[in-house]
C-alpha cells in the first residue's frame, strides 16, 4: 500500500510517501525532494524511515536523478515550476517504478541490510553520549536478527566443530556472539558525516543473496560492504561479510582454525575473551 | 602493500629472501595453506616487521598524525600519489584499459599544473577519479598465476606476482629520477605518509586478529584480489566456501565418522554428492526476483 503527499513551496515539490507491505517487517517512508526551478542546481533526495538519507544523487542542470527504492535510479527531466505538470509527471514516474523497484532491488535481504546499517549509523551518531555499554546494548539486538550467528560460528571453525563437545560447543557460540556485539560496539562508536548506501541485490545459488553496498567518508573515500545472506524461516540472514573483499568468515575460519589446530581450545577461548575484554576497555 | 620506496637497499632483502626462500624446498612445516609455502620464513620476517613497526614506523607515524593537521596531511597525500600516479597510468594500458588510461594520464597532468605539482587534488572534482592500479594487478589481468605469499623484510605482504610491482613502481616514481639531496627527507616524508594512510587498517587488524599472521596474509591476498577486479570481484553464484562449509556441516549430520579423519582446512574440493543430497539446503524460496 503506498500513500503519497504533496507540498509545495516556491522552488520545489516534495513527495512524501510510505510504503507498507502487509508480510513486511519494516515500513517505508520516503520522501523526494525535487528542486523543480528553471536553471537551479537539481537535486533529489530519498529519506529512509528514520530520516537517513538512502540516496542523494546530484546531476546536471535539467535532469534530477533520484531514487524511489534504493539502488533504482530514474531520471526526472524538471523544467517545469512545480505546476499540476510537474506533479503529474512525478506522480507517473512514481507509480511506475515504484512497486516493481521494490521487488527488483530492495527485497527482503535488503531490508535486513538496511535494518542493520541504520542501527550502525544511530549508534555512530549517538557514540558517545551512549557509550560502550549503551552501544553493545542497542546493537545486540539487531545483529542477533540480522545475522545467523550460530551459523556463522559453527562455520568459522569449520572442520573442528564435530571434535568439540556439546558444551565446548555451546561455549563457543556464545563467546562468539559476544564478540560480534563487542566488535560492532566498539568499531562503530563515533560519527563524521559518514553514510551507507546499497548498490544492489543479487541473487546466488543455493538460495542465497548477495547485497553490495557501500560506505561513503566524509572525505569520499569509499569502503564495499557486501553481504551474503540466506533465509531463516522469514527473515533473511548474513552469513558473512566483504569489507573490500576481504571475507570476514574467511579470515576467522583460517585464524580459528590455526588456533585449535597448534593450542586448543581452551587457547581459542582466552583469545576472543581478551578481545572482548579489550573491546570494552577500549574506550 | 608493496610501496613506493624505492631505496636501493630493500632491492638486496628482496633478493636476500627470495635466495633464502628457494634454498628451503617444500619445507612442509606448519602449512596452513597452498598460498605460503615459506610460512617457516615468512613468519619471523612478519614478526620482525612487525616490531620494526611497533617501536619505530608505528610511533612516529602517531607523532606525525598528532603533530600536522588533516588537511596538511591530505595535502602531502596528494603530493605523493601524483608522484606515483604514472604507475597507474602506464598499468592502465597494459591492462588494456585505454579509456581509463586517457582519463588516469589526463589527471596527472592536471593535478602537476593546476594542482601545483599534486599538492592539491583538482581532478577529482573535474570527474577525473583516482584509480588503483599497478603491476602485480596487470600480471594478474594477463592470467599470471599469483604465486606464493611472501613477507618482504620492510616492504611487508606481497606475492610472487606482486613483487615485479616493487621494481616497476620505483622505475615509475617521479623521484627516481630527481637527482638532488632534497629527495632524502622527501623519500622518508613519503614512507612516513604511507605509514600513516595505514594507521587504522593496522589497528584494525590489532583490535580483530587473534592471528595476526594469518589475518594479515589472508586480508592481504583477497584484498588483492578486489583490486584486481577494480572491486567487483566475482562472486561466484556457487560460492565455494560457503558451500564447502555448508557441505562439511551437512556430511557432519549424514556421516559424522567419515569426516574424523581428514586433514583439517586442506581439503578446498566440495563434495558434490553432499551439494545435492542435502535435504535441509533447498528451503524453499519465498521472494522471486525479476
Amino acid at each position: 500500500m503506498i500513500t503519497m503527499q504533496f507540498s509545495d513551496s516556491p522552488n520545489c515539490t516534495t513527495f512524501e510517501f510510505w510504503y507498507n507491505e502487509p508480510d513486511m517487517a519494516l515500513i517505508f517512508s520516503q520522501r523526494i525532494i525535487l528542486d523543480t526551478a528553471v536553471g537551479s542546481q537539481k537535486s533529489a533526495q530519498a529519506l529512509g524511515a528514520h530520516g537517513t538519507i538512502k540516496q542523494c544523487l546530484i546531476t546536471s542542470e535539467v535532469t534530477t536523478t533520484f531514487c524511489i527504492a534504493p539502488c533504482t535510479p530514474i531520471s526526472y527531466t524538471s523544467f517545469l515550476r512545480p505546476t499540476v505538470v510537474s506533479r503529474i509527471i512525478a506522480v507517473f514516474f512514481v507509480c511506475l517504478f515504484w512497486i516493481p523497484s521494490q521487488e527488483a532491488f530492495a527485497g527482503k535481504a535488503s531490508e535486513t541490510i538496511m535494518h542493520l546499517q541504520e542501527t550502525i549509523v544511530k549508534i555512530m551518531k549517538e557514540g558517545d553520549t551512549l557509550g560502550y555499554q549503551g552501544r553493545y546494548r542497542v546493537i545486540t539486538p539487531v545483529i542477533e536478527l540480522t545475522h545467523d550467528l550460530s551459523v556463522i560460528a559453527r562455520i568459522a571453525i569449520g572442520r573442528h566443530w564435530k571434535k568439540l563437545t556439546k558444551e565446548q560447543q555451546a561455549g563457543f557460540t556464545s563467546t562468539f556472539q559476544e564478540l560480534s556485539h563487542s566488535t560492532y560496539a566498539d568499531r562503530f562508536n563515533s560519527y563524521s558525516g559518514e553514510q551507507f548506501s546499497l548498490i544492489s541485490e543479487k541473487s546466488l545459488k543455493r538460495n542465497r543473496k548477495l547485497v553490495q553496498t557501500r560506505f561513503v567518508k566524509a572525505d569520499g573515500e569509499e569502503i564495499r560492504f557486501n553481504y551474503i545472506l540466506h533465509q531463516v524461516q522469514d527473515q533473511w540472514k548474513i552469513i558473512n561479510i566483504m569489507v573490500n573483499g576481504v571475507s570476514d568468515l574467511a579470515l576467522k575460519r583460517t585464524e580459528y582454525g590455526s588456533i585449535l589446530k597448534k593450542d586448543g581450545y581452551t587457547t581459542l577461548i582466552e583469545k576472543l575473551r581478551a578481545q572482548i575484554k579489550e573491546s570494552a576497555n577500549g574506550l | 602493500m608493496s610501496t613506493d620506496s624505492h631505496k636501493l637497499p630493500n632491492w638486496l632483502l628482496v633478493f636476500a629472501v627470495i635466495g633464502i626462500v628457494t634454498v628451503f624446498p617444500n619445507t612442509t612445516l606448519a602449512v596452513d595453506s597452498q598460498d605460503d609455502p615459506f610460512e617457516v620464513v615468512n613468519r619471523p620476517v612478519y614478526q620482525a616487521n612487525d616490531l620494526l613497526d611497533q617501536y619505530v614506523a608505528g610511533p612516529v607515524s602517531q607523532v606525525y598524525i598528532d603533530f600536522t593537521p588533516e588537511p596538511l596531511r591530505s595535502t602531502v597525500s596528494n603530493f605523493f600519489d601524483n608522484l606515483l600516479y604514472l604507475n597507474v597510468v602506464l598499468n592502465d594500458f597494459l591492462q588494456g584499459k585505454g579509456e581509463q588510461g586517457l582519463a588516469d594520464s589526463g589527471r596527472f597532468l592536471i593535478n602537476s599544473t593546476f594542482g601545483a605539482l599534486g599538492l592539491f587534488d583538482v581532478a577529482t572534482p573535474l570527474g577525473l577519479k583516482r584509480h588503483d592500479e599497478d603491476f602485480g594487478q596487470t600480471l594478474a589481468v594477463w592470467g599470471i598465476g599469483q604465486g606464493s605469499y611472501l613477507v618482504l623484510p620492510f616492504l611487508g605482504p606481497t606475492t610472487a606476482r606482486d613483487v615485479p610491482d616493487i621494481g616497476v613502481s620505483a622505475v615509475t616514481n617521479i623521484l627516481f629520477y630527481v637527482s638532488n639531496p632534497v629527495i632524502a627527507p622527501v623519500a622518508i616524508l613519503g614512507f612516513i605518509d604511507q605509514r600513516s594512510r595505514f594507521d587504522q587498517a593496522i589497528q584494525i587488524r590489532n583490535e580483530l586478529a587473534v592471528e595476526p599472521y594469518l589475518f594479515t596474509r589472508e586480508a592481504y591476498i583477497q584484498h588483492r584480489n578486489f583490486l584486481i577486479y577494480d572491486g567487483d570481484p566475482p562472486i561466484d553464484d556457487d560460492d565455494l566456501f560457503l558451500d564447502e562449509s555448508f557441505a562439511e556441516l551437512d556430511l557432519e549430520e549424514a556421516d559424522p565418522v567419515q569426516i574424523e579423519d581428514e586433514p583439517d582446512l586442506k581439503n578446498q574440493e566440495i563434495d558434490p554428492q553432499a551439494n545435492s543430497t542435502d535435504p535441509s539446503d533447498t528451503p524453499s524460496r519465498t521472494v522471486s526476483i525479476r
